[in-house]
């Protein structure tokens, strides 16, 4: 036993030893203790779960979360896939500005990115003022509707959408659409039966990546969006903050951790795309 | 399949405004002729082809197919078939797939086009490999594909760029033959470039020689070998010794140190510069005393390089930098720091230009 140890140590498996520890010490046993939480505070059992699946509030909650989820995937695929199309297809100068102005914001905190946003769809903010001088009195409320949250948090997720897709974009070869032109397809339909298909494994790889993160939001619902539309992460700090309920927050938590880890499966089990086509 | 002619006239195309990538080009294919673009990389022939093909637009000039006009004609609207030099085999279909496209965006009913599918496949000896996708085939069957896929929409016209440069030598020696099989087979008018010439000498009906974006010539194989217009040319096509002289009486030219050289040239001007050809191979090598040279040179060999089936001794002659090819024996016995006499026929040797 005491030679095969250190094997081990001597052995390249010691170098993942350090990335091990620190996962199993903050992440692993955090995670387990909020698992526990929620079968054991205040009471043992699965009361805590019989509790948020009888709240019509807080399933409300979970399904408005998924579908905020959905649709800032859906509108950030919208605007990344032309930004990531052009950088990709034409380089150059202008592909490279695209690209940086993409990582500057990239590099930008979210919580700075919110914050831009408050200013901007604020009651005094440009919006607000360019709506008045049109002549729309008095203006409509922007901030802290569905709308301002959803718009933010595509921004915030739009490069995490554009470099992946990037990324994938980039191995297409430019002599593909060629050969398309040269068989007789325009344009469009070269697009659709040869790039679009080679571009599917960024497409999902991008919408999981940004899916995931968006289910998790907390700071940007809360800052921008209507109390009327929470998201599951800002309503499981309510629970703490104000009710100090750690059992049913904790519970919450698991549920989400449930659903993205089921969607991840079904991701992997229908788009397993990329290991397809090299 | 109605095989296409072309004509190309005074054709130009510059990228920075200054320089001509492609430089005054006319050139007139015949339908169902073969043809070579030959030349070193950056002399234009693969910027020419891509004119044709629609993918790059002229400066100046005009490209004629079948005597129509299409220079402003959109790639997808020239019904003209190509296969790129890394084949673009798109990686989401099956071979199927692949050479079925051109027939899905035309629109074809479905028996027909399967019809079509199989007998391409048919005609590239890959009729087992339908379902298979690009990335589980050889270089040599994508290319096969490729190649399927560019002949399938019978398009009259079928250009090639370096198709078996990145395939090993039999393989290519292989698809050469095959290539020109199926250009008897369908008659189709083929434009072949490539910067091999041993390629463009065994497929070719025509050879067009590219050099720095012009066609220095433009002739059959054995035209450009035996009677090349060019020094380029001369030294580009097939291993060459150009010795230059003067021309004196009778088609002798005079060269330095190597002595009087007879021609079968009737028109050199005495006193004149001239430029012989002698390829390697015109030569043959004699022991002394048995006949002797007819000229009296003698070949002081510095080196021997050995291809198997011919020996090339490289050396000296009358203080001439030459080239002898002789064809491989057992018992030569050639040697580095040997002297060996050497004659020729004169009708072998050729006046470059002339």
């Amino acid at each position: 036993m005491g030679s095969s140890v250190s094997r081990l140590l001597r052995g390249p498996a010691v170098l993942y030893l350090p990335a091990a520890l620190f996962l199993l010490v903050f992440f692993l046993v955090p995670l387990f203790n909020v698992a526990w939480m929620s079968f054991t505070e205040p009471d043992t059992g699965v009361g805590n779960y019989i509790a948020f699946f009888s709240s019509s509030f807080d399933v409300g909650v979970l399904l408005n979360t998924f579908k905020t989820a959905a649709i800032v995937t859906l509108t950030s695929l919208i605007f990344a896939y032309p930004v990531a199309y052009v950088a990709a297809r034409y380089g150059g100068a202008f592909g490279s500005f695209l690209l940086i102005v993409v990582t500057l914001s990239f590099w930008t905190s979210f919580l700075v990115r919110t914050y831009a946003w408050m200013v901007i769809l604020g009651v005094k903010g440009p919006i607000t003022a360019a709506l008045v001088m049109l002549g729309w009195s008095p203006p409509p409320q922007i901030l802290f509707t569905t709308f301002a949250s959803t718009f933010a948090m595509t921004h915030l997720l739009m490069p995490f959408m554009i470099l992946t897709l990037y990324a994938v974009m980039r191995r297409i070869d430019a002599t593909y659409m060629r050969a398309a032109a040269g068989l007789g397809a325009k344009p469009l339909k070269a697009f659709t039966s040869i790039y679009l298909p080679l571009s599917l494994p960024g497409i999902a790889n991008g919408s999981v990546l940004v899916f995931i993160t968006c289910l998790g939001f907390y700071v940007t619902p809360v800052l921008l969006g209507s109390p009327r539309d929470k998201m599951i992460a800002g309503r499981i700090g309510d629970e703490i903050e104000q009710m100090l309920n750690f059992g049913g927050a904790s519970a919450m938590a698991m549920v989400l951790l449930v659903a993205t880890l089921g969607l991840f499966a079904l991701y992997s089990r229908f788009f397993g795309l990329d290991k397809l086509w090299k | 399949m109605q095989p296409r002619s072309l004509i190309l006239t005074d054709l130009v195309k510059s990228y920075d405004r200054r320089t001509n990538a492609v430089d005054h080009i006319d050139l007139r294919i015949e339908a169902g002729e073969f043809v070579s673009f030959l030349g070193p990389s950056g002399s234009g022939k693969t910027t020419t082809l891509m004119m044709i093909a629609g993918f790059e637009q002229p400066t100046a000039g005009e490209i004629k197919l079948d005597g129509r006009a299409i220079e402003q004609v959109p790639p997808y609207d020239r019904n003209i078939g190509m296969v790129f030099q890394n084949y673009a085999l798109f990686p989401h279909m099956t071979v199927r797939g692949n050479v079925g496209y051109p027939l899905r965006i035309r629109h074809m009913a479905k028996d027909v086009m399967r019809q079509r599918v199989d007998k391409a496949l048919a005609m590239v000896g890959l009729s087992t490999f339908g379902e298979r996708y690009p990335a589980e085939l050889s270089g040599g069957q994508q290319q096969r594909v490729a190649l399927a896929r560019a002949l399938v929409f019978e398009p009259g016209l079928i250009l090639l760029d370096e198709p078996l440069g990145a395939l090993d030598k039999n393989l290519r020696e292989h698809m050469q033959v095959e290539l020109k099989r199926i250009h008897k087979e369908l008659g189709v008018t083929m434009i072949y470039v490539t910067h091999d010439q041993t390629e463009a000498m065994t497929m070719s009906d025509r050879i067009a020689v590219f050099n720095a974006g012009r066609i220095e010539h433009l002739g059959t194989p054995t035209e450009v070998y035996f009677k090349p217009r060019t020094r380029f040319v001369a030294s580009f096509v097939g291993d060459s010794n150009l010795l230059e002289g003067t021309a004196g009486k009778g088609g002798v030219v005079e060269i330095p140190g190597f002595g009087p050289v007879a021609t079968a040239a009737t028109d050199l001007a005495p006193g004149a510069p001239a430029l012989l050809l002698m390829r390697p191979e015109i030569f043959e090598v004699v022991a002394d005393g048995e006949g002797a040279s007819v000229t009296g040179n003698h070949l002081e060999v510095a080196d021997v390089v050995n291809y198997g089936d011919s020996l090339l001794l490289i050396g000296k002659a009358g203080g001439q930098a030459l080239r002898v090819r002789v064809p491989s024996r057992v018992a030569a016995g050639y040697e580095a720091g040997g002297r060996y006499g050497i004659r020729w026929n004169p009708a072998n040797v050729q006046v470059v230009g002339g």
